[in-house]
């Protein structure tokens, strides 16, 4: 089923699961990280400045932390939007860094399924999209369900390949 | 611009294992070759031979019964070629069904009416025994290069009493590059299997590489001092993909090195494959030595200065510690000028020298469907590029380069030529080229696309597009006004003195860099040109584009721009900021390429 949008703004969202997913892995390193690193620099931010200085610092840091882990993935998932044309694929993502690319289904050189324990915990996949450009791909799409990506690969690379290089 | 197609070049009349099919196929290949050679005699030189091949995929299945040679697999190799059409509908409507030939290869095996199979030997062939001698110090380069944090430890360190356990590390490297040269040598064997070239190597970790001619991007062959002495060549060929070199045979004898080229070439779109030496035919462009020196001294000085000033510090501290205080003491204006005017000649002198040993006598040549150049003065290198696969034309010049007139010229595939495994190197380099001769070299690299490019109308920016081109000047500005009031201990006066002048430059570039920005997008190309002192003009073809896509950074939401970003193999191009609605357009009408 090739999706024939007129449309330049995809429509297709992510699993609504995603968001469970970014914010466990997320939490996890607040947790083993970003907790740690705020307490062991905290003595040093006291050297530095004063108790007060530290306060705020670790405040606006921690802050930081827990809006991306708490607030962020819900809006993650808001602006993130995917969809295939009859030729190419759309994706749009990005909250506050918005990036909108197009890639061509006949660019397209292999797909990577990815999937990390969290995910593979609530049955999600990513899907990595790489055409000749690079060695970075130039679409993903995180938060599929298992058999949708499925589909999504095949649908993907149904169009015959041109590499142009 | 001179014809390579010659009828009088056949292909190559050695083989090292005939076959009767070889030879079969090989005499009608010679007869169909000359009359490509007429037909294409009679275009315009420019036209690019792709052009022809596509032309020439319709026709194809209705000739498929005049064939006499049978016995090949490849039922492309029955076709023949007599009378190429040359009308323009003819010629969109095999661009049409282009997509729905599929198998690119067997076309051009057909264009070349050989057996890909005809340069197949069943015997591996190995490395030139000196390769040992040349590969000999390359390799402990590159031991010394993985260990030196241990050698400058051995070096520097305290020596009293450790002078036999130093020279027997010493000695262990030096054993160690000797071992694993033998093993390279001893090791490496390659062959042509199905026309296809299989390099294997390796003795413990065995590796087996299989390179395809279609999937060539270059072919380079590279001749230093030894080799010359030995006569012997580098044969080095890339492909698309990872930074690695894909095929590098360190140490050949000219006739396997020329075989090796004839056997990959001979199966690629080339039609003056046969010409080994690409000498034979008249340059398109070719340098003096007064212009190489002039691009030597318009390279980018201040980094060389930064290194040198360096190095001599460090000498001389070591030489001489205390004459180094003295002098450090001693400092003033005039010495410092002094030093510095000095430092300047030095750099000028070395860049003029390396540009001098690398671009000595480069000859550019330019065939329909290849583009050759040459050039070295003790180093020899020769690089051969198939036109089709150039991704990215760069167009740079820097300030003082282009106030002489020149410009440099890079030809980017999409392999990733890595030079000692740091710099991104670009497989082609032009670098001293009449900004007058541009557009008739361009035309013949690019025929369509330059012809459309160089006629667009270009855009500016968005007016907005100032405030982040100023983030780039101004924050190394900001950086060194810091280190001023750090380590200068400048009056508050002063420092506010330099910070305004500073800022009167910092906006000045910006305006300059602002107002030489441009952009055009054509039916077939993309232009965007960038910076003033160092400026870049890219051009793309659009049938070279991966994939696109725009981003905006909140400071660019803010200011309604967006930033298209072109992925090409090998390569990105930026287009410069401008309005998102007119982004999208971009992106919109740039996807429009991909519908069939």
């Amino acid at each position: 089923m090739s999706t024939t949008t007129a449309s330049a703004i995809p429509q297709r969202q992510l699993d609504p699961n995603i968001t469970h997913a970014w914010r466990f892995g997320r939490f996890f390193r607040f947790v083993l990280l970003t907790l740690p690193f705020t307490a062991l620099s905290f003595p040093l931010l006291i050297w530095l400045w004063s108790f007060k200085v530290a306060c705020v610092l670790a405040g606006i840091y921690l802050t930081y932390h827990l809006v991306l882990t708490l607030i962020w993935p819900t809006l993650e998932y808001k602006c993130y939007r995917y969809d295939i044309r009859g030729h190419d694929f759309l994706v749009q993502q990005g909250v506050l860094f918005r990036k909108s690319s197009a890639i061509p289904l006949h660019r397209i050189q292999h797909i990577d399924t990815h999937q990390g324990p969290i995910e593979r915990l609530l049955g999600l996949s990513t899907l990595m999209l790489y055409t000749a450009a690079g060695v970075t791909p130039d679409g993903v799409i995180p938060g599929l369900a298992e058999e949708d990506a499925q589909q999504l690969r095949d649908e993907l690379s149904k169009r015959e390949g041109d590499d142009g290089v | 611009m001179s014809n390579p197609s010659d009828p009088k070049k056949s292909p190559p009349s050695e083989d090292p294992t005939p076959t009767e099919s070889t030879v079969d196929s090989k005499d009608i290949g010679r007869a169909d070759q000359d009359s490509v050679a007429e037909q294409d005699a009679t275009k315009t030189p420019s036209t690019p031979f792709s052009d022809l091949l596509e032309s020439s995929i319709e026709d194809s299945p209705f000739r498929s019964n005049d064939g006499s040679i049978t016995m090949t697999e490849d039922p492309f190799l029955e076709l023949g070629l007599e009378d190429l059409p040359t009308e323009i509908e003819d010629r969109l409507e095999a661009f049409e069904i282009e997509g729905a030939s599929g198998d690119e290869d067997s076309i051009e095996s057909a264009i070349d009416l050989v057996d890909p199979n005809q340069y197949d030997s069943e015997d591996w062939g190995m490395l030139h025994p000196y390769s040992l001698l040349i590969n000999l110090l390359p390799q402990m380069l590159r031991t010394v290069q993985n260990a030196w944090p241990l050698l400058l430890f051995i070096f520097l360190g305290d020596n009293s009493g450790q002078q036999v356990f130093d020279s027997i590390f010493v000695l262990f490297f030096v054993a160690l590059s000797v071992v694993r040269t033998l093993i390279h040598f001893l090791t490496l064997r390659y062959r042509i299997q199905d026309g296809k070239l299989i390099v294997k190597m390796g003795l413990i970790f065995r590796q087996a590489r299989t390179l395809d001619p279609a999937r060539i991007q270059n072919m380079e062959i590279t001749q230093n001092l030894l080799h010359k002495y030995f006569n012997l060549v580098e044969l080095k060929i890339e492909t698309a993909g990872d930074a690695s070199t894909k095929g590098l045979l360190s140490a050949l004898s000219r006739e396997d090195a020329d075989y090796l080229k004839r056997a990959l070439q001979h199966s690629k779109r080339s039609k003056h494959a046969m010409d080994v030496e690409l000498t034979d035919v008249e340059p398109s462009l070719s340098l003096s030595w007064q212009e190489i020196i002039l691009f030597g001294l318009s390279r980018r000085t201040a980094g060389t200065i930064v290194v040198l000033s360096a190095i001599a510090s460090e000498a001389m501290s070591v030489a001489s510690p205390d004459q180094a205080q003295y002098v450090a003491n001693s400092m003033n204006l005039q010495l410092f000028i002094g030093l510095m005017a000095i430092s300047f000649a030095a750099s000028w002198i070395w860049s003029s020298m390396q540009a001098i040993l690398q671009y000595y006598r480069l000859q550019l040549r330019i065939f329909p469907d290849e583009i050759g150049i040459v050039s070295g003065l003790i180093t020899k290198r020769s690089v051969e590029i198939p036109t089709h696969k150039v991704q990215t034309i760069e167009w740079f010049e820097p300030w003082l380069r282009r106030q002489m007139g020149f410009g440099t010229l890079y030809l980017e595939t999409a392999a990733l030529g890595m030079a000692d495994g740091e710099v991104r190197r670009s497989e082609g380099v032009i670098p001293m080229v009449y900004q007058a001769d541009l557009e008739n070299i361009l035309g013949q690299i690019a025929p369509t696309t330059s012809q459309e490019i160089l006629n667009a109308t270009t855009y500016k920016p968005h007016k907005n597009a100032r405030f982040v081109i100023v983030f780039g000047y101004l924050f190394p500005a900001a950086l060194a006004l810091l280190f001023a009031w750090w380590s200068l201990e400048l009056a508050p006066i002063m420092l506010s003195l330099v910070g305004a002048l500073a800022l009167i430059i910092v906006v000045g570039l910006t305006e300059l860099d602002f107002q030489m920005q441009r952009w055009a997008i054509t039916p077939h190309g993309i232009l965007s040109r960038e910076g003033y002192i160092n400026r870049r003009t890219y051009i793309v073809d659009r049938e070279k584009v991966q994939s696109v896509y725009r981003s905006e950074n909140p400071l660019l939401q803010l200011l309604g721009l967006s930033q298209v970003i072109i992925r090409v193999a090998g390569s990105i191009v930026r287009l410069p900021l401008i309005p998102k609605s007119k982004a999208e357009t971009v992106l919109e009408s740039l996807t429009e390429d991909w519908r069939e």
